[in-house]
C-alpha cells in the first residue's frame, strides 16, 4: 500500500461509528458515492452556521465570504484537473448535468453523428439519444474488442463517413473500471474535425487528470465521487469551446445586460450557473480536493488497483463467479464487477449487506444498453477507494463466499 | 408519475403509485406467503402492473419502512420477502 489507509479511516465518521450488533461497515459502493471526510463535513456545516448567504450578488460580509469560497472551489477544481484558467470550470450538480449542458449546447442538427463507447453510463448516452430523437442527429456506439478493450480500428471506421460532430467517450467506465486511451481518441477525432467530450466521473476520483494532456474539449466530473459533498460536480471546457456553447438554463446571475428588447449573457462560467446554487456543497469542494492532493493521485490509483488485485485473487475461485472486463486487475482500476452463475445479483448484494454489512451495488449500473446487448440481467459491483483496506477485502471475500454458499442452499 | 411505461423487460404495464405498490405487495405476501423478488415481479406483471422504480429497490424501501420483511432463506437458498403473520416456517431468517 502506498499510504496508510487504516490511519485515514478515523477521518470518515461513518467508518468509525458503532454499528451495535452489526459488523463494522465495509463500504464498497464508491463508484456510486464516496464517503466524506470530517474536513468536508465541517466545511458544509460552516456554510450553514456562519455564512448562509448567496454568492456573486450582495455586498455584505457574509455574501462576500461565500463569493470568495466559490472562487476558491473553482480554482481548486482547475488546479486538480490541470486547467490553465479557473473560468473554464463550471460548477454543476454532477457529471450528468455537465454532459447535458454540452449535449444541448453544441447545436447538433439533422444528420450530425455523435460517437460513444459501447459501455456508456446513461449519463453519456441518454442526453445524446434525446437530442437525436428531437433533432434527427445520430448516435453511433463504437464496439470494443472482444476482451473489452478499446478498438482503434473501429473508431476510425466510425469516424470515416465524415459526419461526426462529437466523440463523447467515458474515460473510466463504471461498468468494469476500464480506462479508455483518451488522448489517442481525441487526436483521431480532432483530425476529423469533431469535438471531444469525456465523462471522467470514474477516473477523476482515482487517477491524475490533466485536461491538456488528455486533449479533450470538454470534461465532466462528479465531486461527490471524490470525497466532496453530494450533488457537486464540474464541467470543464476549452475556453473557445465553452464560448461556442449555448446555455439552456439561464436567468439570475447569467447576464451582463438585460432590457425588454434583449439580453447579453455573461461569459463562462457564469452564463452556465443560473440562479442560487448549492453553496454549502461548494464550500466542501476545496477541502475534498485538498485531501486527495495531500495523498497524491498516483498513490490513490496504486492503492485502488492493489485492493482490486487482492479482491480478484480472493474471489476468482468461487464456483461460477465471472469477473466482467479485462482479466488483468490493473486494467480495472478500483472496480470489481462480477456475476455468479445461477444467482440473482440483487440477492447477492442484499445478502452481503444483511450478513456482513458489506455495501456493494447490484443491477445494471445505469449501463442498460451494454447489459441488454450482452444478455445479462446485471452484475454485482465492488468498488474500492482510499479508505478501504486489505481487511475490507478479506471481509468482503469471506462474506461473499458465505453468501454464495447460502444462496446455493449450501447451509 | 403513474402511467403506462416500458419496464426493463420491454413489457407495457401500468406503473403503480408508491401507495398502490405497497398495497399490492403486502396483499400478495399475505395471500401467497413468502416470495422471492422474481416471484413478486412475475406476480405483479401478471396483474398488468409494476412497482415504482425496480421491484427490488421498491421492496428494500418497504423493508426499511418495516412494511415487509426480507432475509436469506438458508434452506431454500434464496432471498425472500414476507409480511408479519405470514413468516416462513421457523419465523423467518434472523
Amino acid at each position: 500500500m502506498t499510504f496508510d489507509a487504516e490511519a485515514l479511516r478515523k477521518d470518515f465518521p461513518v467508518l468509525v461509528q458503532d454499528w451495535g450488533d452489526r459488523p463494522p461497515l465495509v463500504y464498497l459502493d464508491n463508484a456510486c458515492m464516496s464517503l466524506k471526510p470530517r474536513s468536508v463535513i465541517d466545511a458544509v456545516t460552516e456554510y450553514y452556521e456562519r455564512y448562509p448567504a448567496c454568492s456573486g450578488r450582495s455586498v455584505h460580509r457574509l455574501a462576500t465570504e461565500v463569493t470568495l469560497r466559490v472562487d476558491r472551489a473553482r480554482e481548486s477544481l482547475a488546479h486538480f484537473i490541470g486547467s490553465p484558467r479557473a473560468d473554464d470550470v463550471i460548477i454543476v450538480r454532477n457529471s450528468t448535468e455537465a454532459l447535458n449542458i454540452v449535449a444541448r449546447g453544441i447545436g447538433l442538427g439533422r444528420g450530425d453523428a455523435v460517437l460513444v463507447s459501447d459501455r456508456e453510463h446513461n449519463s453519456n448516452l441518454v442526453p445524446w439519444l434525446v437530442q437525436a430523437q428531437a433533432l434527427g442527429s445520430k448516435v453511433r456506439p463504437v464496439p470494443s474488442q472482444s476482451d473489452g478493450t478499446f478498438d482503434l480500428d473501429r473508431l476510425q471506421e466510425a469516424l470515416a463517413p465524415g459526419d461526426v460532430r462529437m466523440v463523447s467517450f467515458v474515460h473510466t467506465t463504471n461498468l468494469d473500471g476500464y480506462t479508455y486511451p483518451l488522448r489517442e481518441i481525441a487526436e483521431l477525432a480532432h483530425d476529423k474535425g469533431a469535438l471531444v467530450m469525456t465523462d471522467a466521473a470514474q477516473s477523476a476520483p482515482h487517477q491524475p487528470i490533466d485536461v491538456r494532456r488528455l486533449g479533450v474539449d470538454f470534461l465532466a466530473l462528479s465531486v461527490h465521487k471524490m470525497l466532496g459533498p453530494t450533488a457537486t460536480g464540474a464541467l470543464w471546457g476549452r475556453q473557445d469551446a465553452l464560448a461556442a456553447l449555448a446555455p439552456y438554463n439561464v436567468g439570475g446571475s447569467t447576464v451582463a445586460n438585460v432590457s425588454y428588447d434583449g439580453v447579453e449573457l455573461l461569459p463562462a462560467p457564469y452564463r452556465f450557473e443560473a440562479g442560487l446554487q448549492d453553496y454549502a456543497g461548494m464550500f466542501g469542494i476545496e477541502p475534498a480536493l485538498a485531501y486527495l492532493d495531500r495523498l497524491g493521485m498516483d498513490e490513490v490509483h496504486a492503492h485502488d488497483v492493489e485492493l482490486n488485485r487482492l479482491a480478484t485473487r480472493a474471489v476468482e475461485d468461487i464456483d461460477g463467479l465471472r469477473v466482467l472486463g479485462p482479466d488483468d486487475p490493473s486494467m480495472r482500476g478500483g472496480i470489481l464487477t462480477f456475476v455468479v452463475d445461477g444467482l440473482e445479483v440483487h440477492d447477492i448484494a442484499m445478502t452481503l449487506d444483511e450478513l456482513g454489512n458489506v455495501a456493494t451495488r447490484s443491477g445494471m449500473h445505469c449501463t442498460h444498453a451494454w447489459y441488454k446487448s450482452h444478455g445479462l440481467n446485471g452484475s454485482v459491483r465492488a468498488s474500492f477507494y482510499l479508505y478501504n483496506t486489505a481487511q475490507d477485502v478479506e471481509a468482503f471475500a469471506s462474506v461473499l463466499r458465505t453468501s454464495v454458499s447460502i444462496l446455493r442452499g449450501g447451509s | 408519475m403513474p402511467g403506462r411505461t416500458q419496464d426493463s423487460t420491454g413489457s407495457a404495464d401500468r406503473e403503480l403509485t408508491p401507495q398502490e405498490g405497497e398495497q399490492v405487495i403486502v396483499s400478495l405476501l399475505r395471500e401467497l406467503g413468502p416470495m422471492t423478488t422474481n416471484q413478486i415481479t412475475a406476480a405483479t406483471q401478471a396483474r398488468g402492473v409494476h412497482c415504482p422504480d425496480s421491484t427490488v429497490k421498491f421492496l428494500t424501501k418497504l423493508k426499511a419502512k418495516k412494511a415487509v420483511h426480507g432475509g436469506v432463506d438458508r434452506q431454500k437458498g434464496t432471498w425472500i420477502w414476507w409480511v408479519e403473520g405470514h413468516a416462513p416456517q421457523g419465523g423467518g431468517p434472523k
